[in-house]
């Protein structure tokens, strides 16, 4: 805690006050909500926005996401039957469009919200790392210059985003908690303003490019090839139409996937996902003089540690995939072992958000809070990867596993490596490659004998392909940067309260990692990386939404239902 | 937990020989064996393999430079494995090389209102685990590993654990106590703990090594051999 710090009341500074929430349907929303419902029952009301999906209205979703997600446990607990009343109470879920003018919202509420809204905190936004460019854009830069001026023309409301410390781009070092400024991370000038249209420009003419008769043309060359490949040439032809419009779709997606990549790579970002993230800042940026607002920036989002529970987990963009593949067979990770590897419990990230949403409502808000633990309780890569291994292999050790587990895959460590290391993956690729070339050169007969070699080959083949691919979008994390998130805006105002205590330098990384993180990735990540679903929660008293009032348009109303009335429902 | 009646006295004994069947070398190896990466176990284990001889030549007379050789070994390794494997050694090892006899002389020393104190070759986190479960141990010193950017140096933190050394640490411990060695307990097993064996009131050589046995005899100190 810096001399200067004042501690903060969370409640006090909460009591009474009216936020918006976007992004409650993602991994850290779902959190902040049941954190927030269960912990200050001081706030007046929480808008929870959604938006419509697959033609299911937003309280149909927010039902669904309040009966079956884990991360709703403590609440149904602490409130079994009484939830639906405190809910109806305290939450209202609204539905538009993030990206348009007044969010998409009813007029009535655009009015109730500009006289009573207090805090936006604004959650939404795409993940992906590297996601096609024109959603990239609508999520993450337009729905935040909405959010922007929508926040702006209220009486009195203020604006929480929630960034990432990886705006900070391809730069080594220190990163200070600051707004960025005119340079892009490549050191060279970004006018954020006239990049936008460009990459607007962009996406059109891709797009415009795509629906043109050679595009069509070419993706039907290349399903009728994939098909008499696979032996199916003699198809309907409304089945090539089908195949060729979604072959079109692919590729459609593959090249704004590529611009986004490129534009990203161009100014010194690593993928699409941060260098879209930094333009929404930038702009918000801009707007500084007429818009109260703070940016919060947390680092790489994981487990959570204690809330809802220890090791809840749906984040997939994390550590997830990496720890996934150290449990294969697959050894050689490229990585740099001394870099930071900046991860974060969820509840932690969420107790900060907390804080933030506190100072900012005070006035004693600071313009970023960086929430990461590289500053304060540096993790490196080589000790993440370590405990990875050691959870793997303590996961492969249990008695119910098989022989080969048990003895050999428990003892076959993943390796840090250099990219280009004998073993690493791009040598490997070649290797099944020059297998495959060799397979090719046999004579007729012998090639026929050989084919479920080479179909193996080039299950092989696409296996590395895969890892490959998920290697170059971890390389600039693991390897090619060195970032040291200065964390200390959020010590300038401590909470009061206990429950919102932010204990990262107390926080055991064996511990977690070994007990906590892993066996989390196990049971709530890994399982959807294989194609599985994970387990769901199922509460004893489901909250459903009254049908009446939705009729009345009044989206607020909720009600517990009876257990008897579900299991009716089911029979 | 502490003994009813610390004033009782105290009983000194040896963790290796007298109540686990497994030593330090054993561990050691352990570890050497599940080091990260294939290059790195064959090195590790290499080395135990040549200072072998060394160790068992050593640890008649001096176990502390046989420990010291031995956790060479484990220089470089990261301390999360280490906890780790300790816990695995612990669990799948030791817990079933516990001696029923070193475990029966405990309990009778605690019944009798004596403390109990266990000096081991062992490591600490290989000690703690097995103390915690054994719930009769007042207090123990073993041997500490020094770590340093989370990582083994191979270097043990003094004292070290296994020489001559152990009388000292064993007449302050009796000092702290009130109490003086002439009214202690030692079963001891090896070679080095002679001293300690010597300057308390009642020795006794619990499956001792050739050299404790043959200076049991000449002192006449009681040996017991219940050894598997």
């Amino acid at each position: 805690m810096s001399d200067a710090a004042q501690p903060l009341s969370i409640r006090q500074s909460l009591a009474g006050r009216h936020v918006f929430l976007t992004g409650g349907s993602g991994f850290l929303g779902k959190v902040w909500l049941s954190m927030v419902l269960t912990h200050l029952p001081e706030v007046a009301r929480i808008y929870v926005f959604l938006r419509p999906k697959a033609l299911v209205p937003a309280r149909q979703r927010f039902e669904k996401m309040i009966n079956t997600s884990p991360a709703f446990r403590p609440l149904h607990e602490r409130f079994g039957a009484r939830l639906g009343e405190h809910l109806a109470q305290r939450v209202e879920v609204v539905e538009g469009e993030l990206s348009a003018p007044d969010l998409g919202l009813r007029p009535e509420l655009v009015r109730r919200l500009r006289r009573d809204l207090d805090v936006m905190i604004h959650c939404a936004g795409l993940v992906d790392f590297n996601p096609d460019l024109r959603k990239a854009l609508g999520s993450n830069v337009d729905a935040t210059t909405q959010i922007g001026d929508f926040v702006a023309r209220c009486d009195h409301a203020t604006l929480l985003h929630i960034s990432t410390c990886y705006v900070a781009g391809g730069r080594h070092g220190q990163i200070d908690e600051a707004l960025p400024g005119d340079t892009a991370p490549c050191g060279e000038q970004f006018p954020v303003e006239a990049e936008l249209s460009d990459a607007r420009a962009a996406v059109d003419a891709i797009v415009c490019a795509h629906d043109h008769e050679d595009e069509r043309r070419l993706a039907r060359e290349d399903v009728l090839a994939d098909l008499a490949e696979q032996g199916r040439v003699e198809q309907h032809p409304r089945v090539v139409d089908t195949l060729v419009r979604k072959r079109q779709r692919e590729r459609l997606k593959q090249a704004l996937v590529d611009e986004g990549m490129r534009r990203a790579k161009r100014w010194g970002w690593p993928n699409t996902y941060t260098y879209t993230k930094s333009m929404a800042e930038r702009l918000l940026a801009r707007r500084a003089d007429k818009l109260r607002f703070s940016v919060l920036r947390p680092s790489i989002v994981e487990s959570a540690l204690e809330f809802p529970f220890p090791g809840w987990n749906e984040s997939f963009n994390g550590s997830a995939p990496l720890a996934y593949l150290m449990g294969t067979w697959f050894r050689m990770v490229p990585a740099k072992p001394d870099a930071p590897f900046d991860v974060i419990p969820v509840d932690l990230v969420c107790k900060a958000m907390t804080i933030a949403t506190a100072a900012l409502v005070a006035g004693r808000h600071q313009p970023v809070y960086h929430i990461g633990s590289s500053d304060r309780n540096r993790c490196t890569v080589g000790r993440a990867a370590e405990l990875i291994v050691l959870a793997h292999r303590r996961h492969f050790r249990e008695r119910h596993r098989s022989r080969q587990e048990r003895v050999l895959k428990s003892r076959w460590d993943a390796v840090l490596v250099e990219p280009d290391a004998l073993f690493g993956i791009k040598n490997n690729r070649a290797v099944v490659r020059a297998w495959q070339e060799a397979l090719d050169l046999l004579p007729d007969k012998l090639r026929k004998k050989a084919e479920p070699l080479a179909q193996r080959a080039k299950e092989v083949d696409e296996g590395f392909a895969q890892i490959e691919m998920l290697v170059e979008l971890y390389l600039p994390f693991m390897y090619e940067c060195f970032y040291v998130f200065v964390s200390r805006a959020l010590d300038t105002h401590p909470a009061q309260e206990p429950e919102f205590a932010y204990p990262l330098e107390s926080l055991d990384w064996r511990k977690y990692w070994l007990d906590v993180h892993m066996p989390g990735l196990r049971r709530w990540a890994f399982p959807l990386i294989d194609g599985k679903r994970p387990e769901r929660y199922r509460s004893e008293h489901p909250v459903r939404l009254s049908e009446a009032s939705a009729a009345r348009g009044d989206e607020t109303s909720l009600h517990s239902e009876h257990p008897l009335r579900a299991v009716l429902s089911e029979v | 937990m502490t003994s009813d009646n610390p004033k009782a006295g105290v009983v000194f004994v040896r963790a290796e020989g007298v109540l686990l069947a497994r030593g330090a070398r054993s561990a050691a190896a352990y570890f050497a064996a599940n080091a990260a990466g294939f290059s790195e176990r064959a090195l590790r284990l290499g080395h135990l393999a040549l200072a072998a001889p060394v160790y068992e030549v050593l640890g008649q007379s001096d176990r502390v430079l046989a420990n010291r050789l031995a956790y060479v070994a484990l220089r470089n390794m990261s301390e999360d494995r280490i906890a780790e494997l300790a816990q695995e050694y612990y669990e799948n090892i030791l817990r079933e090389r516990v001696l029923e006899g070193g475990l029966e002389l405990l309990r009778r020393a605690r019944k009798e209102g004596k403390r109990v104190v266990l000096i081991a070759d062992g490591l600490s986190q290989v000690m703690e685990p097995l103390v915690a479960q054994l719930r009769i141990v007042d207090d123990y010193v073993c041997n500490r590993l020094e770590v340093r950017d989370g990582k083994a140096t191979g270097r043990l933190l003094p004292p070290v654990v296994g020489g001559h050394d152990s009388a000292t640490w064993a007449a302050r411990y009796a000092q702290e106590h009130g109490l003086t060695l002439s009214r202690c307990t030692a079963y001891l097993s090896h070679g080095p703990d002679l001293l300690l064996l010597s300057s308390v009131g009642q020795p006794c050589a619990v499956n001792p090594d050739y050299t404790l046995r043959r200076a049991a005899r000449e002192s006449r100190w009681p040996v017991m051999d219940y050894h598997v």
